[in-house]
């Protein structure tokens, strides 16, 4: 990779955090449903805008195809490892909701909508009321949260592909319609046919407007599988530092 | 006499007070971190663990390091293609030198002088008169240098290029390169230890560290990592710190946000301690009580309890935490 790519892609690993319009609606019951919802920032319309793009079947996901749509200057990771974050007993193929108080609070945990500060919080008191098993039961609700930022995570990568591939296909029908639109104006005998011609100019230009929107907002779109990165870590470490 | 005694014992205490005014618990020292992302430099009082101040600096700052009397910080100012030079107590830009075109990393002579800067973009090591900014000397080495490290007794420089793979050995007499040890792919950092009689050199992508006998330059040994559950891909050995003493070193593992502790008498992994997100450098305190890790992702620094070998707090600094350096 030559320098400046990698020197881009180490720039854009920090990214701050911006909100995400894919979170999952918060089924917030409990003492969650009360918290303060973070505010929006530059990329939240861009970002809202195309969210149907990066979030659309779930069943899509399977059919995804890998690397060479991805148009992210990051590299594609498939899956988080528990153990980038983790060093406690280990998650894997824990039944978390099986534990009704974890699998309440694991969705509240792992949407973007709640605070960390808030979080924390949440982590804090469900530890103080555990009971004598506090630690397995913060194992499992670290597995709930995993597990599910982990599920959200790979099915934004695979919409950050389709994405990809929207822009490839407008790409396409932009040239396709400008060759259209040369052959219409020369063609143009009267009124009807220039009325016809301005008609597709105005079409090519609002593709053109999508297509460019759509660019600009490649950047923050490839941040989003690093921020639920953030946020697993963020999670793991308090929900570690609760343990005995 | 009696005046006197009061004059003198006020004047005392004047002093005293300025003193305290002037520096501030600094039992543990103060942690300067580059954030890259941020354009500024965080210092962390390691007494209280607070963060007390930001210092705006030129674009991109990554490589940072001090003069061996703590009283000036050194730092790459890599996309403003020079070094700037901050007062330790005062946070104030005293000057800025040369560095040849985007300086990452560099390495200060054991004396003080010269600083030793590795130029990314034009495979050269530039040497620099940090007394009155004069060039010392341009250096050509291997493509995309990095990694700095300079023997103890200042004799010895070795560059580790990114691209050649190389650790380039550079006599500091003569200025020119005096060996060449292939190491594995993307070498980030090179360090000596203490006495001189050991040099590591980290790759990124290689994903081990080369354990070099200076005496004539072949590999001893080369550690390799393994961490239950983090893919291989993730272990990206970067910055090494070793103690004083000899007996143990640190590796941090980038993106595996671990710190490795090495016995470096065996040369075998002891445990792996879990930091913050991409940990990048490291920098002990004076003391080599604590040792401090930049986790680039998750945009803090983690402080290592270095005799228990624990991790024992995380401190947010600015984005994309790079370099570090602890001055008393």
């Amino acid at each position: 990779m030559p320098a400046f790519a990698r020197h881009a892609r180490r720039r854009a690993l920090a990214s701050p955090a911006p909100p995400s319009a894919f979170d999952p609606p918060a089924r917030a019951r409990g003492p969650a449903s009360g918290l303060s919802a973070s505010r929006p920032g530059p990329h939240l319309l861009a970002l809202a805008l195309f969210a149907p793009l990066l979030l659309a079947a779930p069943g899509a996901q399977a059919a995804a195809p890998t690397g060479s749509l991805w148009p992210c200057i990051q590299p594609r990771v498939d899956n988080l490892a528990a153990a980038q974050m983790w060093d406690g007993p280990p998650v894997e193929g824990l039944a978390w909701r099986d534990d009704a108080r974890v699998a309440d609070l694991v969705p509240v945990l792992a949407a973007r909508r709640t605070p960390l500060e808030d979080a924390d919080k949440l982590v804090e008191s469900f530890a103080r009321e555990a009971g004598p098993d506090k630690n397995q039961r913060l194992t499992l609700l670290f597995a709930g949260v995993f597990d599910q930022i982990n599920s959200l995570r790979s099915r934004i990568l695979a919409g950050i592909e389709r994405y990809a591939q929207h822009q490839i296909d407008l790409s396409t029908r932009i040239k396709d319609e400008s060759l259209k639109l040369a052959q219409a104006k020369k063609a143009a005998a009267n009124d009807a046919d220039k009325a016809k011609a301005a008609e597709l100019e105005k079409e090519i230009l609002w593709d053109t407007r999508i297509y460019d929107t759509r660019s600009q907002s490649v950047t923050a779109v490839c941040e989003s599988p690093v921020i639920l990165e953030q946020r697993a870590f963020a999670l793991a470490r308090t929900i570690r530092g609760a343990m005995d | 006499m009696t005046r006197r005694t009061t004059l003198s014992a006020g004047l005392a205490l004047a002093g005293l007070l300025v003193a305290l005014e002037a520096a501030p618990a600094l039992a543990d020292g103060r942690a300067f971190v580059s954030n890259e992302r941020d354009h500024t430099v965080s210092v962390v009082d390691l007494t209280s663990m607070t963060l007390i101040e930001t210092i705006k600096t030129g674009r991109r700052p990554r490589g940072i390091t001090a003069s061996p009397d703590g009283k000036l910080i050194y730092l790459c100012a890599s996309d403003d293609n020079r070094v700037e030079v901050y007062d330790a107590q005062t946070f104030k830009l005293v000057k800025t030198l040369r560095s040849g075109p985007d300086p990452e990393l560099f390495v200060l002579a054991p004396s003080g002088n010269p600083l030793y800067i590795a130029n990314e973009d034009d495979n050269m090591v530039t040497a620099v008169n940090v007394e009155n900014n004069e060039l010392v000397a341009e250096i050509p080495v291997g493509v995309e240098p990095e990694g700095m490290g300079v023997s103890p007794d200042g004799r010895y420089l070795v560059n580790t290029s990114e691209t050649t793979n190389m650790a380039h050995v550079i006599d500091t007499k003569t200025n020119e390169v005096v060996e060449n040890v292939l190491v594995d792919s993307r070498p980030r950092y090179a360090q000596f230890n203490h006495d001189g009689k050991q040099l590591w050199v980290s790759s990124e992508v290689g994903g081990t560290v080369a354990v070099i006998d200076p005496a004539n330059w072949k590999i001893i040994k080369k550690i390799s990592f393994a961490i239950p559950g983090v893919n291989k891909d993730a272990i990206q050995p970067v910055g090494i710190r070793i103690t004083k003493d000899g007996s143990k070193a640190f590796i941090a593992l980038g993106p595996a946000n671990r710190v490795a502790v090495v016995d470096t008498r065996t040369l075998e992994v002891e445990k792996y301690l879990l930091v913050g997100q991409r940990v990048w450098q490291l920098a002990f305190s004076p003391d080599e009580k604590l040792l401090i890790s930049t986790n680039g992702n998750s945009n803090d620094i983690s402080v290592i309890d270095v005799a228990s070998e624990k991790v024992t707090k995380s401190i947010a600094v600015g984005r994309l935490p790079w370099g570090v350096v602890v001055v008393p």
